[in-house]
C-alpha cells in the first residue's frame, strides 16, 4: 500500500465548525429482535458533532446492529433514533434514503466498491446520485483521490487495487458528498497490521480535520484506539460504565 | 475428497443452494420439453404431409401414365406399368359447406397387389370408405345433401391415409370404365406421399428447424449458469481449504450432471406425455395424431442425456478454468474483450449463402455438383449465422457500451455501462434469445413473402402438385369473375353435350328445389386473324374465353340474368357473347377489359357452339346449395371438376400452398421462441443482479434510491438489446434474400411490400415482453439487494 498523509484539505468538503459541541445523534431506549433472538435491549447513547466514537464488543454482541439503527439503515421495534433534530426512527425508507445519502458515509470490512467501475468512478457515484453534473463529479472525486495519494489508481478497477488502496478509495467515496457522519464497520477488519494503521490514521486525521463525526465498529483496541471515546456492546446492551 | 460426500455437505441444510438447483432442474425440464416438443411438431408437420399428399402425387401424371391412353376393354393385362400390378386412379376436391372434402376414386384389377393407405380391403364399385371425420360430417346432414355424392358407406378409412385426425377424405370405389372417365384419371402403380417434393422443402424445413430450436437450447445455457457467482465463491473457499482445481471440477460436475440429468429426465418424459395433449394444437387448421408428433421414448431420452452430457461438460470446463489460484479469494472472474474473430461465424455464414446460390444457379450445377452439396452449404451458413450472430453480440455489445458510456451522466447509466463493457457476454446473455427470436421472425417473415406469392396465382414453387393449377384457377378467378353472382355454381363440363342436350338439362335442374335459375354457357371457336372479316364484333368483345385457341363464350340472352348480368346492358339478340369478368376460366387473358361491354354474338349456326359451364343460381341457402352440388355430381353429367362457388374456388387458391402451411408452423415458433427468449431474459437479468447482490445491497445501504437500481437494470439490459436488435432484423432479411434466391436459382426475393403487418406486431411484442421481462425482475432485484443481505451475506 502507498502511504501517503491525509489530506489536508477535502474538495467540496465544507471546513468543520465546532467539533465536540452538540449532540448529533441521540438514541434512547434502542429494543432490535431477529425473531426470537434480541439484538439491542434498551440501549442509549448520545453522540456529538465532530467526535470519534468506536462501538466495540465479541461477535454477535449487536454493535453492527447498533450501528445500522443509527444510520438509519435498519429501524428499532422500539425507541427513537434523532439526528440533528430530525427523528430517523420513524422516517419512510425513501426518507432514511435520502438521509444518508445526503448526511452520512459509509465504509465497510469489504466488497464495498462496484468491481465493474474504476476508482474515479467509484468515487464519483454519490455525487451522482445526489444530482451532480458527470464533469463536475468527475472533477472532485479525481481531486480527492489526489488528496489521498491515489491518482495513479484512479483508472484501476477494484479487482486490481489492494486491499489498503480499496480502502482509502472506499474512504473516499464516503467522503466525496461531504457527510456529517462516517459510519465504519469494520473498516480494518480486512487488512494487515500496517494497512490497517495507515488506514486508521488517514481515517482520523480526515475526520478531525474537518468535523467529520466517525461512528466506528471494530472489535481491535488498536482501531478503537484513534476514537475520542468507546462503548462496549454485549448482549445487545451498552455496558454500564464503558460509556465515557 | 470424497466428492460425493462434499457435495451433499454443501447442500445439506442450505436452502438457498437447493432452491437454485430446484432451478436449474425446473429450467433444464422445461427447456427439454420445449425442445422435444418443438421437434416433434417438425417432424409431425414432416410426417403429416407425407401421409396427407398421397392423393395428390398420384394425379400429377409424375407416378402413372394417363388413362386416357388405355383403349378397349380393360384388363389386367392393360393396367401395368413396368410390369408391375396398377390401379386406375382420380382424386379431385369436393365442397361441403365451407369444408373441403378430397375424394379419391380408384379401380382395381381383382388381382391387382396396389397397395391404397388405408383401405383394407378397397371398396367395390359404387361404395366408398370415409375417414373418421367425413363419415362424422356425413352422418350429421341429410344424404342428398352429402352422402349421396359417394355411394354405398363401406366402412372408415384407417389413419394411414390421414394427415390428421380432422381429415376429410373419401375413397371412392368405381370400375374401370367408370375410372376411366374420371377427368385426370391415371394408371399408378403405388400410391405414396412426399414430405418434400423438392430438396428446396427439405433444407427450407431443416433451416426452419434450427432456428426454432436455437432460442429453446439458450435458454437451457442460461438456466444452467443460474447463481454462477455464488457458486464461484464456494467453489473457492473449498480451494483454500485444499481442494485440488480437479475436485472442485468433479463437484461441479456431479452438480450440473445430477440436477441437469434430473431436469432433462423429466423434461423428455413430459413431452412424452403430453403430446397428446399438444397434438390438439392446430397448424393450418389441422390438428395432429399424437403419435406424430409424440417423441419416442428412446429418442427422447436420448435427447436427456446429450442435453445432460452438454451440460456436463460445459460445467467441467468453465469450473477447471475458473481455479486460476489457490488462494482461496473470491474474486470475480474476468471476461476477455472480445475480439474481432466473433464476426467471424456470421461472415462465414454469409460466405457460404452467397456461395450456395451461385452454385444453384450456375451451369456448374450441370456438371454432376450434387445438390446435396449446395444445401449443406446453405444449412451450415444458416445454422453458422444464428450461432454467430449469438457469438458476435457480446463485441457488438462492449462496442455499443463504449460509446454510451461516454454519454452516461447519471449513477444507473455510468454503473450499467461499466458493468456491460467489463462483462459483455453476461450482459448479451441476458437478451441473447430475445435477438435470436427477432432474427428469426424476421428471417420468417421475410422469406413467407413468397407464400404470398404463391397465393397470387404463381405456383411454380408449389409443394403439392394440385395445388398449382387449383391456385392457378383461383387467381384467375379473382380476375375474371368479379361480375358473376355469389350465388353461383360454376359446373365445368367436360364436354360432349349438344346446345340441344344442354337445353333439357337446363329445363330438369329449373325444377329442382331452391334452384333459382340455370345458364349453359358455350364455347364458340371466332375467327383467327386471317379469317377475320365477316364477323368483327367478336374482336371487339375484348376476346373472351381467349386461349391456345381464340373463341367467345356465349350464352342465350335470356340466361343473362342468372348470371346477375343488369337487363338494360343485355343487347337484344337471343345469344350474347359473355365478358370474362363473368367467367372462372384460368385462360382469361390478364389484359383483358374489365369493363367491355355485352355484345350480340354472331355465329352460323348453333351446332359450332361446345357447351363449356353450366351456371346454377341457388337462393343463397347454403343447405340449399350443397343440395344442388350432390345433384350435379350425382347426375350423367359429365363434369371437369365440382361445381364450385367463386369463394370456394378462392379458398381452394389461399389453402394449397405448402409455403402457407410453413408459415404457420414458423409463426408458431417465432411465438415460441420469443416467450422462451423473454423468459431467458427475466432468469438472466435476476441472475445478474444476485451476483452482485452484495455490493448493490451496501449501495443501497448508502443512500442509492430504487429508481437507480432501476433504472440500471433497464440500462443494462436495453443497450445490447437495442444494438443487436436492428442488426438482427436487418441481418434476417439480408439471410432470408440470399436463401430465397439461392434456393430457387434467382427466380423468387423477398418482397418487402408483402410483409405481413404481424411481423411488425411481433416486433413490438419482443419489445414487449424485453419490458415485462425487465419489468418482473424489478421486486425480485429490490428483495435481493435489501438491506439485511449486507448482514447475512
Amino acid at each position: 500500500m502507498n502511504s501517503s498523509a491525509p489530506p489536508s484539505t477535502l474538495p467540496g468538503i465544507p471546513p468543520a465548525t465546532s467539533p465536540g459541541a452538540t449532540p448529533l445523534i441521540t438514541a434512547r431506549d434502542l429494543h432490535l429482535a431477529f425473531g426470537l433472538t434480541e439484538a439491542l435491549r434498551g440501549v442509549d447513547l448520545t453522540i456529538r458533532s465532530g467526535e470519534i466514537l468506536a462501538i466495540m464488543g465479541p461477535s454477535g454482541s449487536g454493535k453492527s446492529t447498533l450501528l445500522h439503527i443509527l444510520a438509519g439503515v435498519l429501524v428499532p421495534d422500539r425507541g427513537s433514533v434523532v439526528y440533528n433534530g430530525q427523528r430517523i426512527s420513524t422516517m419512510n425508507e425513501a426518507e432514511r434514503a435520502r438521509l444518508r445519502l445526503a448526511e452520512f458515509g459509509f465504509v465497510f470490512q469489504f466488497g464495498q466498491l462496484l468491481p465493474d467501475l474504476s476508482a474515479l468512478d467509484n468515487v464519483s457515484i454519490p455525487l451522482l446520485l445526489g444530482g451532480m453534473s458527470r464533469r463536475e463529479a468527475l472533477a472532485r472525486s479525481e481531486e480527492l483521490l489526489g488528496s489521498f495519494g491515489l491518482s495513479s489508481c484512479k483508472d484501476k478497477r477494484p479487482p486490481q487495487l489492494s486491499g489498503g488502496q480499496a480502502q482509502r478509495v472506499a474512504l473516499a467515496r464516503a467522503l466525496v458528498a461531504g457527510p456529517r457522519v462516517l459510519f465504519a464497520d469494520e473498516p480494518t477488519g480486512s487488512l494487515d497490521s500496517l494497512s490497517s494503521e495507515q488506514v486508521m490514521e488517514m481515517l482520523a486525521a480526515t475526520v478531525r480535520g474537518f468535523g467529520v463525526t466517525l461512528v466506528v465498529v471494530t472489535h481491535d483496541a488498536r482501531t478503537a484506539a484513534y476514537a475520542d471515546r468507546e462503548v462496549i456492546v454485549r448482549d445487545g446492551q451498552i455496558r454500564s460504565g464503558f460509556e465515557l | 475428497m470424497k466428492t460425493l460426500a462434499c457435495a451433499r455437505l454443501l447442500l445439506a441444510h442450505d436452502r438457498t443452494s437447493l432452491l437454485r438447483l430446484l432451478g436449474i432442474v425446473c429450467g433444464v425440464a422445461v427447456g427439454t420439453a420445449l425442445f422435444l416438443t418443438l421437434w416433434g411438431f417438425a417432424q409431425g408437420l414432416t410426417t403429416r404431409t407425407e401421409r396427407a399428399t398421397w392423393p395428390d402425387y398420384a394425379t400429377d401424371g409424375t407416378a402413372g401414365m394417363p388413362a386416357g391412353e388405355l383403349t378397349g376393354e380393360l384388363s389386367s393385362d392393360q393396367i401395368v406399368i413396368s410390369g408391375n400390378s396398377a390401379v386406375l386412379y382420380s382424386s379431385l376436391a369436393d365442397h361441403f359447406l365451407d369444408k373441403r372434402i378430397g375424394v379419391v376414386s380408384i379401380a382395381a384389377t381383382a388381382d391387382s397387389t396396389v397397395a391404397v393407405p388405408g383401405a383394407h380391403p378397397l371398396p367395390g364399385p359404387g361404395e366408398y370408405l370415409a375417414s373418421p371425420a367425413a363419415a362424422a360430417l356425413i352422418a350429421e346432414y341429410p344424404v342428398e345433401a352429402l352422402g349421396e355424392r359417394y355411394g354405398q358407406p363401406a366402412g372408415i378409412l384407417g389413419d394411414e391415409a390421414l394427415g390428421s385426425p380432422g381429415s376429410l377424405l373419401i375413397l371412392r370405389g368405381m370400375t374401370l370404365e367408370e375410372i376411366r372417365e374420371q377427368p385426370d384419371a391415371t394408371v399408378v402403380s403405388s400410391l405414396a406421399g412426399k414430405a418434400f417434393s423438392t430438396s428446396t422443402f427439405r433444407i427450407a424445413a431443416i433451416v426452419g428447424s434450427i432456428a426454432i430450436l436455437l432460442p429453446v437450447l439458450l435458454l437451457i445455457s442460461i438456466i444452467t449458469r443460474l447463481g454462477a457467482a455464488q457458486r464461484s465463491e464456494t467453489f473457492a473457499t473449498l480451494r483454500l481449504i485444499g481442494a485440488t482445481p480437479a475436485q472442485i471440477a468433479r463437484l461441479a460436475v456431479l452438480e450440473t450432471g445430477v440436477t441437469s440429468l434430473v431436469g432433462a429426465v423429466l423434461g423428455a418424459v413430459l413431452a412424452w406425455a403430453a403430446s397428446p395433449l399438444f397434438a390438439q394444437i392446430q397448424i393450418d387448421n389441422e390438428r395432429f395424431f399424437a403419435s406424430d408428433i409424440q417423441p419416442s421414448l428412446p429418442f427422447a431420452l436420448g435427447v436427456a442425456l446429450l442435453i445432460t452430457l452438454a451440460t456436463t461438460f460445459v460445467a467441467w470446463v468453465r469450473a477447471l478454468r475458473s481455479q486460476n489460484t489457490d488462494l482461496g479469494a473470491s474474486r470475480e472472474l474476468m471476461e476477455k474483450r472480445p475480439g474481432l474473430w466473433r464476426l467471424v461465424p456470421v461472415l462465414l455464414g454469409m460466405l457460404a449463402l452467397v456461395g450456395g446460390g451461385w452454385l444453384s444457379s450456375n451451369p456448374v450445377m450441370n456438371l454432376g455438383v450434387s445438390e446435396l452439396l449446395f444445401g449443406a452449404l446453405f444449412v451450415a451458413g444458416f445454422a453458422a449465422i444464428l450461432i454467430g450472430l449469438v457469438l458476435a453480440g457480446p463485441l457488438l455489445t462492449w462496442w455499443a457500451s463504449r460509446f454510451a458510456a461516454r454519454f452516461s451522466r447519471g449513477a444507473a447509466g455510468v454503473i450499467a455501462f461499466a458493468r456491460i463493457r467489463q462483462h459483455p457476454q453476461a450482459t448479451f446473455r441476458a437478451v441473447g434469445g430475445l435477438v435470436v427470436a427477432v432474427f428469426v421472425a424476421s428471417f420468417f417473415f421475410a422469406a413467407i413473402t413468397i407464400a404470398h406469392v404463391e397465393e397470387e396465382g404463381d405456383g411454380r414453387d408449389s409443394q403439392q402438385g394440385g395445388a398449382e393449377s387449383s391456385s392457378d384457377t383461383a387467381g384467375a378467378s379473382e380476375r375474371s369473375a368479379v361480375g358473376a353472382s355469389p350465388d353461383l355454381l360454376h359446373a365445368s363440363l367436360s364436354g360432349g353435350y349438344t346446345v340441344a342436350d344442354m337445353d333439357a338439362v337446363q329445363e330438369q335442374l329449373k325444377a329442382a328445389d331452391g334452384v333459382t335459375g340455370v345458364a349453359p354457357v358455350y364455347y364458340h371457336e371466332r375467327p383467327t386473324a386471317t379469317e377475320e372479316g365477316s364477323n368483327t364484333e367478336g374482336e371487339a368483345s375484348g376476346g373472351a374465353e381467349a386461349g391456345p385457341s381464340e373463341g367467345i363464350a356465349v350464352l342465350r340472352a335470356r340466361d343473362a340474368a342468372v348470371l346477375g348480368i343488369p337487363e338494360a346492358e343485355v343487347p337484344d339478340a337471343p345469344w350474347i357473347e359473355l365478358p370474362p369478368r363473368y367467367l372462372p376460366s384460368a385462360s382469361v387473358p390478364e389484359d383483358a377489359d374489365p369493363e367491355a361491354s355485352i355484345q350480340a354474338a354472331q355465329f352460323a349456326d348453333s351446332s359450332e357452339l361446345r357447351p363449356s359451364y353450366l351456371f346454377v343460381g341457388y337462393d343463397g341457402d347454403p343447405l340449399m346449395r350443397e343440395r344442388i352440388r350432390t345433384v350435379l355430381l350425382t347426375s350423367s353429367l359429365r363434369l371437369a371438376m365440382v361445381p364450385l362457388t367463386i369463394a370456394e374456388m378462392r379458398d381452394d387458391g389461399a389453402t394449397d400452398s405448402f409455403v402457407q402451411e410453413y408459415a404457420y408452423l414458423a409463426n408458431l415458433g417465432v411465438l415460441i421462441a420469443t416467450a422462451v427468449s423473454g423468459i431467458s431474459m427475466a432468469v438472466s437479468t435476476v441472475s445478474s443482479i444476485l451476483d452482485r447482490r452484495r455490493t448493490l445491497a451496501l449501495m443501497r445501504l448508502a443512500g442509492m434510491p430504487h429508481t437507480t437500481l432501476r433504472r440500471m437494470i433497464a440500462a443494462e439490459t436495453l443497450l445490447p438489446l437495442l444494438v443487436v436488435f436492428l442488426l438482427s432484423a436487418g441481418l434476417g432479411f439480408v439471410v432470408a434474400q440470399l436463401l430465397l434466391s439461392g434456393l430457387t436459382a434467382g427466380r423468387r426475393s423477398v418482397i418487402f411490400s408483402l410483409l405481413d403487418p404481424t411481423y411488425f406486431v411481433v416486433l413490438a411484442l419482443s419489445l414487449l415482453l424485453a419490458t415485462a421481462a425487465i419489468l418482473a425482475t424489478f421486486p425480485t432485484a429490490r428483495r435481493s439487494t435489501a438491506l439485511s443481505v449486507t448482514r447475512f451475506e
